[in-house]
């Protein structure tokens, strides 16, 4: 079983204050979604929850395990068990993807896996994600569709298995069959290892995970949680109907 | 087939078609060898070295110079290729000396094709690789990899001549500067008068791992005519910070997202070394300075 838990969590960009006092708690086995208009700050969360080094933390605290992640180097809150599935993953051309995912597995458990171990492992996995095989040799997510660089972070996040996975609009660019294939590989790994916090724009990805939990965040704050009725509320009317129900003013993009 | 050439004497059988005398390496007309030959010079410091690519002749040829040995080194070494001869050439400088001088001149004959690969992994060196494309429908494809660490200086200068119409000069070269290591980088591509349809691309590719490290790249095309092709690129700047970003939130620390980033670069050139052992020496070597 494993917890983050993010209080008070403030983050800026450059000048511009983004989150202005998150708080969430994910344990194993749970779904989180995040919803909200664009420019929210939804990915501002999952990126500075990972270390990117564009975002600064003015205040709050991110404690995974009791741990502070916000001490940690990018690397260190990998090892520490946090995954963040990229919104737009980077193309690095050289690195083939099946070096990449042993070099982290290297790196994550401090021990080389078995070449012929991890190949199997990875054609299988590849496999459960209906991706083509010779996604293994070639460079990382270069030339890639959308699809597949989204399919790409999960089969990533399968063969890494972290703790607690943040995915920023994993379901974005899937057609319906791959959005099907990725809901499932997900949803399979929801465990007492496992749980997530599942970033999005559209409630049709919720129809294949059940979230355990629905936020709603706007101008960097969640305003409002909730279970499955939000999704309905929001797919019928969208977030304007927030301003009167919380007495809240806040401009979509 | 490997041989090693020691006081200018060879020690090692060379195969059926070669033949070595006062440091002269000839591989005669019609011979093709499936195989790479690989010939190592041990610890000489002064040397004068030639190889001679018989008339429609095709081999693989992997000189290794290897020296621990502080003091000055030079090496002048010609290799012509002659008329319909193809060549692959790799050239692997590791030398330890504070003062090496390394020069190459490469003669390409009418329809010839050369394949030359140097990877400079030395400390301080000054490096020349010169083709000259001397008749028609000669093609050189040059690649040169330079990496430089701790107190390290490389000066690698980087030539194609256009000495005949209807020839193809191709060059891409990597630097790589870590720590206060200094690699310069100069490429330089000459089109002559009358050369009608050459064919010219250059690209330079300047990497710096740490803030005190420094490299220069100069790409220099030398155009005296105008019924020709030509082309360029050159950038100078770090390793994309988001890429390390991403592999970092994969697990691996910095210095390993560079690392593997810099061997992602160095593939193209890499992948042409077909003998194990020697791609993983010089991809340690690499990986010692990076």
């Amino acid at each position: 079983m494993s917890t983050l838990i993010i209080k008070n969590l403030h983050v800026k960009a450059q000048d511009n204050m983004i989150l202005n006092g998150v708080n969430l708690k994910v344990n194993s086995n749970e779904v989180h979604a995040i919803m909200g208009p664009n420019g929210t700050g939804k990915s501002t969360l999952a990126s500075a929850i990972m270390g990117h080094p564009a975002y600064t933390i003015t205040e709050g605290e991110v404690l995974l395990d009791g741990k502070d992640v916000l001490a940690m180097s990018v690397d260190e809150r990998a090892k520490a068990g946090l995954f963040l599935g990229m919104q737009y993953p980077a193309e690095v051309s050289g690195v083939t993807n099946s070096e990449f995912v042993r070099a982290a597995i290297k790196s994550l458990t401090n021990k080389q896996m078995p070449i012929y171990d991890f190949i199997l492992k990875y054609e299988k996995t590849i496999e459960e994600l209906n991706m083509n095989v010779d996604l293994a040799h070639r460079y990382l997510n270069e030339g890639f569709s959308g699809g597949e660089k989204k399919r790409n972070e999960v089969l990533q996040m399968k063969m890494l298995k972290p703790k607690i996975a943040i995915l920023d609009e994993i379901d974005s660019g899937l057609d319906i069959d791959a959005l099907k294939v990725v809901g499932n590989n997900i949803n399979e790994m929801i465990s007492d290892d496992f749980g997530c916090i599942l970033i999005t724009h559209y409630q049709r990805v919720l129809h294949y995970i059940k979230p355990t939990f629905v936020h709603i965040m706007i101008d960097g704050k969640i305003v409002l949680t909730g279970k499955e009725e939000l999704i309905e509320k929001i797919d019928k009317n969208g977030y304007q109907w927030l301003k009167e129900e919380l007495g809240i003013e806040f401009k979509e993009d | 087939m490997e041989v090693i050439i020691k006081d200018k004497k060879l020690i090692g059988d060379l195969p059926k078609g070669v033949t070595y005398q006062d440091s002269h390496l000839v591989i005669a007309k019609n011979q093709s060898f499936k195989e790479s030959l690989k010939i190592s010079l041990l610890d000489d410091k002064n040397e004068e070295f030639f190889i001679t690519i018989g008339e429609s002749s095709e081999i693989k040829i992997i000189l290794s110079l290897s020296s621990n040995d502080q003091l000055p080194h030079n090496y002048q070494i010609t290799l012509n290729g002659e008329a319909n001869s193809k060549v692959t050439y790799l050239l692997i400088a590791d030398l330890k000396s504070e003062a090496a001088v390394i020069n190459h001149h490469f003669l390409a004959q009418r329809d010839s094709q050369m394949e030359l690969l140097g990877g400079f992994v030395a400390n301080v060196l000054k490096a020349k690789m010169q083709a000259r494309l001397l008749a028609e429908n000669a093609l050189v494809h040059l690649r040169a990899v330079a990496v430089s660490s701790f107190n390290n200086e490389q000066n690698i200068d980087i030539e194609l001549i256009h000495e005949a119409p209807h020839t193809t000069g191709l060059m891409h070269n990597i630097a790589i500067a870590n720590g206060n290591g200094k690699v310069v980088l100069n490429g330089v591509e000459k089109i002559l008068q009358k050369m009608v349809k050459a064919d010219a691309y250059q690209s330079l590719k300047g990497i710096i791992t740490s803030d005190d490290a420094t490299v220069e790249v100069n790409p220099i095309l030398l155009i005296d005519e105008h019924d020709i092709k030509a082309g360029h690129a050159a950038t100078v700047g770090r390793l994309e910070e988001v890429s390390i970003y991403y592999l970092m939130s994969r697990g691996l620390t910095r210095k390993e997202a560079e690392k593997l980033m810099i061997n992602g670069l160095l593939a193209p050139l890499v992948n042409e070394i077909s003998d194990e052992p020697l791609k993983e020496r010089f991809l340690d070597l690499v990986n010692e300075r990076i």
